[in-house]
């Protein structure tokens, strides 16, 4: 039996992070298409995989790899995928499967300089809101995002547990940048990894209700073969999972998918804070801007100048209260992303105008540059 | 009234009557062939799945009583493949429709034949997608009228088992709806096989396609599937293609024995991987594995100040291979900070490349390098290429005998070594790498000699790694050396 634990330390990039992660949360299944600059995944999963006892498999397209994790996920596996914007594009379709299925799994979105094929060798942060949106109807899905190879191996657990947690596809928010740097990283003991498996359905076969939920609501998940013959759709349905096309029904289980998340935010949102007790200006960033924005807030403190941020680690939900309470602290809070505004929508809408807002954007292809940032920080903190 | 009990009513959703289909449609009479064949088979029918698309016939996974998985437009094979995969014990059956299957979800099901997933397919043809009221697709055949050709069909439609034999699939028959014998008899002949088994049904659709086409009713639509149709022994699938003037040709076109692909898949990894038993066997619980030691993370690392390191040279010459361990020695052995990154993409291709590494005994925020405080470059296109960013302080490592660096700014240490030379010497050009990697530790302590060693014999192919430690002292040597005579 190969080792699905690669318990030591490691010098990896944040893609081959990104497997290993995965396999240590219990992955066992893998279905994609080659995109750059997800492929190292892919690779090292076709390596790995089949040492552990899972399966990998390459598919024709996007959309068939998604809708083969989806299948996956009913066939009793913990699976996953993982592309860049393009890709992901093509799995929208699906992702609302699993959305309205519940199906637990996880896509790693390696994102690249978009629209279109863009620059597909070069970092951005541009699929914000397509992690959130991407899929027609109203949802809620999770989306997180790494800052290292480090946080792509514990991040991958996190969003196999989460996908788990609350059935529901996990977007895993990685980027070029990120994907193929190399550090340290520390893998601990399989016993120290904490892991979670869906609730699966145990009760009498006869009259279950596959989508029947408790306070979490979360149904219990009656997998593949164990029995049940259930029935499953991606057309509204009752707790039978029989479809039933009535405003009532749809009144009923929309709500409920959205709520999931919604009611259950704050067991599900993480972010990390730094220098921002006596901060007046916030920046607010994830991913690789992270590392930035870090290094700006060190040096602002060196100058004197009370600058802190605020990391999100769950891009999606949104850690609104959170910013609230910021926005009643701080003078302003300015959003430093790679692409043109989208995670900074989300801080305008919140804020509603309690302090000042700013953005500093950035195309994309390559990360942002700290004397930049810097400088125009120190221009908002004289004028707000 | 008496309830009169469907004969395949243990496999009927029986709550979920009466079904949407239409009077006359043949959708029904075959889910009903299939569910009289499932319980025949005396298998256990809690293995069973049915995995449907979108359309008339996509309704079908509704009505069985089987776990049943109704997923989105055409991509019933993919999500099918999928659950089979991760559960190989499972039996996948798809039954779908023409337009989602051949159509919309044309690439996934040439590749699940080609590939020989091991799934049947049941495709309900009935020349028309039917949910949505009628439109022309990729089986309509030509001069027929649908609500999209109202002046008739000018495509030619696919030939449907002809596509399935040529992409590979190891069963294919095509019969009509009104051949429920027929088609209990292929379910049965697809269930003993292995691979991708497809098995199409030419359908009555009298609401949606016969009434525009002269044929009114179920019964007008089976009188003339029975009156076109020719049934014939190994019949040849260059003749299928179905017209309003042809046969409409059945029976089994391929009944071939390749290995479906979850055998195929056993057969080349089983040897090559160290696992009991691979996922093939039908396991979705993984084995334990044995805890085995941690290496010791080194607890009281040396401190050293930031360090950017930029390294330059052609393809082949190993660039990338002396950045990473430089960054495995600091960050494994060392216990320090080290960020490794390769210049990627469309920049790295022909011509000179760079790698670079940050060391340091702090969290290394930027992760990029705009001045670097050391230069390594081998090749004298290299020098050209990254020349711009060699700025006063910074120290050059160059191979002597490559690189003659001109015009550099002023307080730029150049420490020259004739790396590539020396490595012919040692016995291989390759190892030049490792030659400058010596030359350096010799010359900086930013890394320590044992880390970088260690971290060397993890970096190199088994069996070469005295080898290259022989190239690293002949590196060290001179460094040495030199270091002697400047002091
Ligand atoms: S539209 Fe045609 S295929 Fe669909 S249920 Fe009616 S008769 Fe059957």
């Amino acid at each position: 039996m190969g080792k699905d634990v690669l318990t030591g330390v490691h010098f990896m990039s944040g893609n081959h992070a990104c497997a290993e992660g995965a396999i240590a949360a219990g992955c066992r299944y893998y279905a994609g298409y080659p995109i750059t600059p997800s492929n190292e995944i892919a690779e090292r999963m076709s390596w790995r995989l089949p040492q552990v006892g899972g399966i990998y498999i390459q598919m024709e397209d996007e959309i068939a790899s998604m809708a083969a994790i989806v299948g996956a996920s009913w066939g009793g596996a913990k699976s996953m995928t993982a592309t860049s914007g393009p890709g992901f594009s093509l799995m929208q379709e699906n992702l609302g499967l699993a959305v309205m299925t519940e199906a637990p799994c996880v896509i790693v979105d390696v994102q690249r300089g978009a629209p279109s094929t863009g620059l597909p060798t070069l970092v951005a942060q541009a699929d914000v809101m397509q992690a959130r949106w991407g899929s027609h109807g109203d949802y809620a899905t999770i989306s997180i995002s790494p800052s290292s190879p480090q946080e792509c191996f514990d991040f991958m657990i996190k969003a196999f547990n989460l996908a788990e947690t609350w059935r529901v596809p996990v977007v895993m928010l990685s980027d070029e940048s990120i994907a193929h740097l190399s550090e340290r990283v520390v893998i601990p003991e399989k016993k120290e990894i904490k892991t979670v498996f869906r609730k699966v359905a145990t009760g009498p076969k006869e009259g279950f209700l596959p989508f029947k939920v408790g306070d979490d609501l979360v149904p219990e998940m009656p997998i593949a073969g164990s029995g049940y013959r259930v029935h499953v759709t991606g057309l509204t349905h009752d707790e039978r999972g029989y479809p039933d096309l009535s405003h009532r029904m749809h009144e009923q289980l929309v709500p409920r998918l959205v709520n999931k998340i919604k009611q259950n935010a704050e067991k599900i949102i993480e972010y990390e804070e730094f220098m921002i007790d006596d901060a007046e200006v916030v920046l607010i960033t994830f991913g690789v801007s992270t590392r930035i924005c870090r290094a700006v807030v060190k040096r602002a403190r060196m100058d004197g100048l009370k600058l802190g941020m605020l990391r999100l680690i769950t891009v999606w939900p949104f850690p609104e209260k959170r910013v609230i309470e910021l926005s009643n602290q701080v003078k302003a809070l300015v959003t430093v992303e790679i692409n043109l505004g989208q995670l900074a929508l989300e801080v305008e809408r919140v804020v509603k105008g309690r302090c000042e807002t700013y953005l500093i954007p950035n195309a994309g292809g390559e990360v942002h540059d700290p004397e930049m940032v810097y400088a125009r920080v120190k221009e908002i903190a004289q004028n707000s | 009234m008496s309830e009169i009990k469907h004969p395949s009513g243990k496999l009927v959703r029986e709550d979920r009557m009466p079904h949407i289909f239409c009077p006359g449609c043949g959708i029904g009479g075959t889910i009903s062939n299939i569910a009289e064949a499932l319980l025949e088979s005396g298998q256990d029918l809690d293995k069973f799945t049915v995995v449907s698309g979108i359309g008339c016939s996509g309704r079908a996974a509704g009505y069985f009583k089987l776990d049943g998985f109704h997923t989105t437009h055409g991509r019933p094979v993919a999500y099918a493949t999928g659950q089979k995969l991760a559960n190989p014990d499972l039996n996948v059956i798809v039954f779908s429709g023409d337009g989602d299957l051949t159509t919309i979800g044309g690439n996934h099901l040439i590749h699940a034949a080609r590939r020989n997933m091991d799934l049947i397919v049941i495709c309900i043809n009935n020349f028309n997608y039917g949910m949505t009221g009628g439109q022309m697709g990729g089986t309509t055949p030509t001069l027929t009228k649908t609500t999209t050709c109202v002046y008739g069909n000018f495509e030619t439609p696919f030939n449907v088992p002809l596509l399935m034999t040529a992409c590979g699939a190891n069963y294919v028959a095509r019969w009509t709806s009104a051949h429920s014998h027929y088609i209990k008899k292929s379910f049965h002949e697809a269930l003993e096989r292995e691979g991708f088994r497809f098995i199409e049904v030419i359908s009555a659709c009298p609401i949606n396609w016969g009434r525009r086409n002269k044929m009114r009713t179920g019964i007008d639509l089976v009188k003339f599937f029975l009156n076109q149709t020719v049934v014939k022994e190994n019949p040849d699938p260059q003749d299928a293609l179905i017209q309003m003037d042809t046969p409409i040709l059945c029976g089994v076109f391929a009944d071939e024995g390749r290995p479906g692909l979850l055998r195929s898949m056993h057969e080349v990894l089983s040897p090559k991987v160290k696992v009991e038993k691979f996922r093939g066997d039908g396991k979705i619980q993984v084995p334990e594995t044995k805890e085995e030691e941690a290496p010791e993370i080194v607890s009281s690392p040396k401190k050293v100040e930031q360090v950017k390191i930029k390294l330059g040279g052609l393809g082949g010459q190993g660039i990338a291979l002396l950045g990473l361990i430089m960054g495995r020695a600091t960050c494994i052995f060392d216990g320090n900070e080290a960020v490794y990154s390769q210049e990627y993409g469309a920049e790295a291709r022909g011509g000179a490349s760079a790698s670079s590494v940050i060391i340091s005994s702090e969290k290394i925020d930027y992760p990029y390098i705009k001045v670097p405080d050391v230069m390594v470059l081998m090749a004298q296109a290299a020098f050209r290429k990254y020349k711009s960013e060699i700025q006063p302080g910074c120290t050059l490592f160059i191979d002597k005998d490559l690189v003659k660096p001109e015009d550099l700014p002023e307080d730029v240490k150049v420490y020259a070594v004739p790396a590539t030379r020396m490595a012919e010497e040692v016995g291989r050009k390759v190892v030049a790498n490792i030659v400058m990697l010596g030359f350096i530790s010799a010359l900086t302590d930013y890394i320590s000699l044992d880390a970088v060693q260690s971290a060397l014999k993890m970096s190199v192919p088994k069996g070469t790694e005295e080898f290259n430690l022989k190239a690293f002292q002949a590196g060290y040597e001179y460094g040495e050396k030199l270091k002697k005579e400047e002091s």
